[in-house]
C-alpha cells in the first residue's frame, strides 16, 4: 500500500460520497436504537459520576430498598457526606435528569405522558440532598448497621422491602443503573431539572 | 518506496537537490506538522478520539477528579462499559493516525463502537459521544490518499484516451473526467491500472 507512516508527502482528502456510504446507515442504525428506547424496548445502562446533577420524578416506586449514610471524597481532597440509596428494582412516572458536560446542560426526560414509567434495575445514587412530597416504607428496619448492607460497618442505615417516594428531588453524585428502561425518552438541551 | 520518497521532495519544494531525509528535518515545523496531519484522516482521527474521552468522561470523571480508585469498584458494570467503550474509541482514532493504511478497519470499528455505546454508556454519552463517533469514524472511512505523481499509471494509459474507455468499461461511471488525477489517486492504485490495460485489450 501506498499509505505508511513513514509516507508523510502523500496527503489526501475526503471523499464525502464515501462519507455519506457509511454515515447514513451508521445513522440509521443508530436511530432505531435511539427509537427503540424511547419505547421502552430496549434497556441502557447509565453510570454518571464526578458532577452533581439533578433527579426529579412525580413517584419512585422501589423493591428491595436501602439507605445509608457515605462519603465520596471531592476535589478539595476532602469528603463530601452522601445518602446512598440502592434499590433492586425501581419505577419511575415523569423522571427528569439534567446534568452539565462540558458546559453544557443536558436534560433527559422519560416515562411521561400517561405511557410506562422508567425502570431501572441495580439501582444506586448517591445524593448529597433529597427531599421529597410524602414517602411511604414498608416492612422498614431503621438503625440497622449499614455494614449489612454493604455500606460502612458500624453506621446508621435503613432497610425497606418496599418504598413509594412522591416528588422526588435529588441532588447526586454519583448514579449507576445495570438497566435502564427510559419510555418516552426525549433529549434536550439548556434547561435544567 | 522511490515514489513515496520523491513525493516527499516536491513537498518540500525548497532544495533543488533531492537529499532525502536532510530537507524533511529542516523543513519549518509549522509544514511538517501540515504535512503530518494531511498524510492521514486526522480529522476524522480527533473526532474518534474526542467521542472516547467524552465517554470516558461521564463514568469516570469522579475517578479522574477525586483520584477515587475505590469508585471504579463502586461504578460495576455499566461503568465499566463506558471506560471500555471510551478506551477502546480513542484507540481507534490515534490508530486512524499512526496506521493509517488500515483506516478502514479502524474508522468503521470506531462506527460500531459509537452505535454500541447508546445502550452501553449512559445512551452513548447522553448523543454526544455517540455522534462524535459515528461522525469521526465516516470521516475517517472517507478519507482517501491522493498521489500527486502519477506514475505507473502513466506509463500505461495517457488520460486522454483513458477517459472515454473507462466509462465504456463501467469504472464507476458517475466520476467526472476532471477528476482524473483522483481516479489515478484511488485507494487500489492496482485495479485502476488494469482497467484500461484491459479496455485497450478489449479496444
Amino acid at each position: 500500500m501506498s499509505v505508511d507512516k513513514n509516507s508523510s508527502s502523500v496527503r489526501g482528502k475526503v471523499k464525502w460520497r464515501r462519507f455519506a456510504l457509511v454515515a447514513v446507515p451508521a445513522v440509521v442504525v443508530a436511530g432505531t436504537m435511539v427509537g427503540l428506547t424511547a419505547e421502552g424496548a430496549l434497556a441502557s445502562s447509565i453510570s454518571v459520576s464526578g458532577q452533581e446533577f439533578t433527579i426529579t420524578a412525580d413517584q419512585l416506586n422501589g423493591t428491595g430498598f436501602a439507605q445509608f449514610g457515605g462519603a465520596l471524597p471531592n476535589s478539595s481532597g476532602g469528603q463530601t457526606p452522601v445518602i446512598v440509596s440502592a434499590m433492586q428494582n425501581a419505577t419511575m412516572t415523569n423522571l427528569c435528569q439534567s446534568v452539565t458536560v462540558l458546559g453544557l446542560t443536558i436534560h433527559l426526560t422519560a416515562g411521561g405522558g400517561g405511557g410506562d414509567p422508567v425502570s431501572a434495575s441495580n439501582l444506586v445514587v448517591d445524593a448529597d440532598s433529597q427531599t421529597a412530597g410524602s414517602a411511604v416504607f414498608n416492612n422498614i428496619s431503621i438503625g440497622q448497621d449499614a455494614g449489612t448492607m454493604g455500606g460502612p460497618a458500624g453506621t446508621f442505615g435503613e432497610q425497606a422491602s418496599s418504598v413509594t417516594i412522591n416528588k422526588l428531588v435529588q441532588k447526586t453524585w454519583y448514579t449507576t443503573a445495570g438497566t435502564f428502561t427510559l419510555p418516552n425518552l426525549s433529549l434536550g438541551f439548556g434547561a435544567s431539572c | 518506496m522511490t515514489a513515496d520518497d520523491a513525493g516527499t521532495v516536491h513537498e518540500a519544494g525548497s532544495g533543488p537537490t533531492p537529499a532525502v531525509p536532510a530537507p524533511r528535518h529542516r523543513r519549518p515545523r509549522l509544514a511538517r506538522w501540515r504535512s503530518w496531519r494531511r498524510s492521514r484522516p486526522f480529522w476524522g482521527g480527533l473526532l474518534l478520539v474526542l467521542a472516547g474521552l467524552e465517554l470516558f468522561a461521564i463514568p469516570l470523571s469522579g475517578v479522574l477528579i477525586h483520584g477515587a480508585i475505590k469508585l471504579v469498584i463502586y461504578i460495576g458494570i455499566g461503568g465499566v462499559f463506558g471506560v471500555l467503550i471510551g478506551a477502546l474509541l480513542i484507540l481507534s482514532g490515534l490508530m486512524t493516525w499512526f496506521n493509517a493504511t488500515h483506516k478502514t478497519f479502524y474508522s468503521i470499528a470506531g462506527i460500531v463502537l459509537g452505535i454500541v455505546s447508546f445502550p452501553a454508556s449512559n445512551l452513548g454519552g447522553l448523543f454526544l459521544g455517540m455522534l462524535l463517533a459515528i461522525i469521526g469514524g465516516a470521516i475517517a472511512f472517507a478519507w482517501t490518499p491522493l498521489r500527486e505523481t502519477p506514475e505507473p499509471i502513466a506509463v500505461l494509459w495517457t488520460p486522454d484516451e483513458a477517459a472515454p474507455e473507462q466509462t465504456a468499461l463501467g469504472w464507476e461511471p458517475d466520476r467526472e473526467a476532471t477528476e482524473q488525477p483522483d481516479a489515478a489517486d484511488e485507494e487500489s492504485a492496482k485495479p485502476a491500472g488494469l482497467g484500461p490495460e484491459s479496455g485497450a485489450a478489449l479496444a
